[in-house]
């Protein structure tokens, strides 16, 4: 057992860091603010190579490992690039990206990941509905096969990058009689006859990140939309957990880092009763807080990528167990981070208010903490 | 990155479980008071030394040596054998290391090769008054009679204290830090009952005085670098207390989870009650994190990484708070049934408050921590 990172691997952190902190990180309170999707850094972030990092070079990707990728996400946490835009990277490279590289056919592939890759179309992905969140077989939205198409009905929920998306990976019902066996996944591209989008929906946190309902209204989509086989769409949803555990949580260990900067910083330059407040052992003592928790969490993801670097099948304990930890306890560091910086953590001003809005969604995206508590406590 | 044991550790943990599981057939450990106590200890020490326990701490760098293997079997013997755990660790792993590492070859012959068979008991005694807070301060101290070298001071929290052959006593021979090995029966060498604590008794809180111990030139280890020993002296101690938190831990954990699928509550076991599923699977979360900074924690100490210190108090604080929150936890699942004579939960939680006070305290673990975020030095 050893936790050393390749020097390939921390180089690529420094130069993803000084990337992030020059193209990405000035617009991220503008964005917040707005409630709007920073296209412009989105673009940066494809031509630096990012978007692709562990597609294969054929198309257009770099051929980078999950633990690099998974380096890439705390990097960008740590530089101070926002959980919503993280989310929206995610969400485009892994639940979109990843699942058509994996399952779909080489026509599929060669036809949408080098778009995806290159930001010339930005994907999402469409499993929870307005009544079907966590029991994904609850789910109503159907597939009717009728010739050389399917025709789609029904609505998803809460999909982030719904309202600027240009293909989405949509999971529905080919077969409603049957529960997790009747799902499949078809590719919906933007401007298809009955798919539309919602209004972007207001949010607590994550802003930059767009979210809004998803409407199939007698969508006729092509039947070499369909992912893999009919009845394999379970599959690859439950595929997208291993990315919701490790790549896509890491950005949240790389923001305690950044929050560790921040508040040090504010620690070293407030002045109380003739003193920087940093002097004071309450305020050490919270610093201490949020780094422990940094340096809790972070073996719990780099794990998972590990074994997925491994081909070890994904070990639902020790994600759940990531998921878990990082989901329900990453709001007490950040409350600390609130409190020390006194009445400007209640400012949009200091990012710390920020953060701390963004951090309440990572027990409730990708799988509620009520979830992994009911998935460990079945597998202990 | 790696997060698998090798073949060889794996082997070590199925070993030490084996001898342990043996030797727990034919032992019922028993309370300090009892002389059996010692057999106990002496019986298990030479058990383990048929493995490569001891070269974890003390052998010749095997491959094992210096990896997160330690922590694995510490958690492991800490979680079958609590109250002699400390015990074996701290002859091992503090008194045995230190000879390994800062004692000449004519020392390390005399004790290793003993201690390597089981067949010695060593302790090191570093705490004095205020030393918990400050570690630099210690009164302790040599002065120079003809060739000889005599000792006069106070320790207290000695492990193993009234048990050890050999005494690896820390103090200031001149302006050095030096360690003074005083065997058992050394002339003005007083070791004191060990004193009643809220932890378990078993741990031997002892307090030895020195009163003009003399000792030869060959039972001093002296440094140049002070501040190498004693920091790798509360290094040490903090891995191991660490190692007692994953163990109570973990056999707390094991306790609660097998109870709650046993136990059953209007025909169904506890565990297929969701408020009690949740709680076991928080406490699992809270374990497997802890292992794994546990894990890493100890990686950076022997790699000598720039943030080693800072791991290691985040640590010993985080494992020792989550395993006592996961005391009370178990406590409240068991409910009722935790008010009988066979629970140990209250000894547990004792234990774990100790692990908390020693080593480096967690109140004084935190204010380092935030100073270090800070980028003030820490003394």
């Amino acid at each position: 057992m050893e936790f050393s990172f390749t020097r390939e691997q921390q180089m690529l952190k420094k130069e993803v860091i000084r990337f992030a902190k020059k193209e990405i990180v000035p617009r991220v309170r503008e964005h917040d603010l707005k409630e709007s999707f920073d296209t412009e850094s989105f673009q940066k972030m494809a031509e630096f190579g990012l978007l692709g990092l562990h597609f294969p070079l054929e198309y257009g990707g770099s051929g980078e490992d999950v633990m690099t990728a998974a380096v890439v996400g705390e990097a960008l946490g740590e530089a101070g690039v926002d959980a919503g835009f993280c989310l929206a990277y995610g969400a485009h490279t892994f639940l979109c990206g990843d699942t058509i590289l994996r399952n779909g056919n080489e026509s599929q592939r060669q036809k949408y990941l080098p778009k995806i890759i290159n930001a010339e179309q930005i994907g999402c992905m469409g499993v929870t509905e307005p009544d079907a969140g966590s029991d994904m077989a609850a789910m109503k939205t159907t597939a009717i096969k009728q010739d050389k198409h399917y025709i789609l009905n029904g609505s998803k929920m809460f999909i982030t990058n719904g309202p600027i998306a240009d293909i989405a990976v949509i999971y529905a019902k080919t077969d409603p009689d049957k529960k997790h066996a009747g799902i499949s996944a078809f590719i919906v591209e933007k401007g298809t006859e009955g798919f539309s989008s919602g209004p972007p929906i207001k949010k607590l946190g994550v802003r930059s990140s767009q979210t809004s309902e998803l409407i199939l209204k007698d969508c006729k989509v092509p039947c070499t939309n369909l992912l893999g086989k009919e009845g394999d769409g379970f599959k690859m949803a439950t595929q997208t957990v291993e990315w919701d555990r490790s790549v896509m949580l890491a950005p949240s260990i790389g923001i305690m880092s950044y929050l560790l900067k921040t508040c040090s910083h504010y620690a070293t330059n407030r002045m109380q009763f003739g003193r920087i407040i940093g002097d004071f052992p309450a305020v050490k003592h919270r610093l201490a807080e949020i780094k422990i928790f940094y340096e809790a969490a972070r073996s719990l993801v780099y794990r998972i990528a590990w074994d997925k670097d491994q081909g070890k099948p994904l070990n639902d304990l020790s994600a759940s167990v990531a998921k878990l930890f990082i989901g329900d306890w990453s709001m007490a560091p950040m409350n600390d981070a609130v409190v020390l910086h006194g009445g400007y953590g209640f400012c949009h001003e200091y990012d710390v208010e920020r953060v701390f809005r963004d951090g309440r969604l990572a027990a409730i995206g990708g799988g509620a903490s009520d979830i992994q508590k009911m998935i460990i406590s079945r597998l202990l | 990155m790696n997060f698998d044991f090798t073949n060889d550790e794996k082997r070590l943990l199925r070993d030490i479980k084996q001898i342990v599981q043996v030797f727990l057939e034919n032992n019922r450990v028993q309370q300090y008071e009892s002389t059996v106590f010692e057999n106990n200890l002496r019986e298990l020490l030479i058990l383990l030394s048929e493995t490569q326990y001891f070269n974890l701490s003390m052998g010749n760098h095997t491959s094992a040596d210096g990896s997160p293997i330690l922590m694995a079997v510490m958690e492991s013997l800490a979680a079958a054998v609590p109250s002699l755990f400390p015990h074996i660790q701290v002859s091992s792993g503090l008194f045995g290391r230190a000879l390994n590492t800062w004692g000449n070859k004519n020392q390390r012959e005399i004790y290793l090769s003993p201690l390597a068979q089981g067949n010695l008991i060593g302790t090191i005694a570093l705490r004095e008054g205020h030393s918990a807070m400050e570690h630099d301060v210690l009164e302790t101290s040599a002065k120079r009679d003809g060739n000889d070298w005599v000792i006069n001071g106070v320790k207290k929290s000695v492990i193993n204290g009234p048990l050890a052959d050999c005494i690896a006593v820390v103090g200031y021979l001149e302006d050095q830090v030096a360690l003074f090995l005083l065997e058992k029966g050394t002339e003005g060498l007083i070791i004191e009952t060990p004193a009643e604590t809220a932890c378990i008794n078993e741990l031997t809180n002892t307090r030895i005085e020195m009163h003009n111990c003399r000792i030869s030139p060959e039972q001093v280890i002296v440094k140049a670098e002070k501040n190498n020993i004693l920091n790798e002296l509360w290094s040490w101690e903090n891995q191991l207390m660490i190692g007692i938190s994953l163990g109570l831990f973990r056999s707390t954990f094991d306790n609660v989870r097998d109870f709650a699928k046993t136990y059953r509550f209007k025909d169904k076991p506890l565990i297929a009650y969701q408020e009690i599923g949740f709680k076991l699977s928080e406490m699992f979360t809270k374990f497997q994190t802890s292992q794994l900074l546990a894990y890493r924690a100890l990686w950076m100490a022997n790699t000598g990484h720039k943030e080693s210190d800072q791991l290691m108090w985040c640590a010993k604080t985080f494992c020792s708070e989550a395993a006592e929150k996961a005391v009370m936890e178990a406590a409240n699942t068991i409910g009722n049934c935790n008010y009988v004579p066979q629970n140990t939960d209250s000894d547990l939680h004792g234990s774990l408050k100790y692990t908390q006070i020693s080593g480096i305290p967690n109140v004084m673990a935190r204010t380092k921590i935030g100073n270090a975020v800070l980028g003030i030095k820490n003394r």
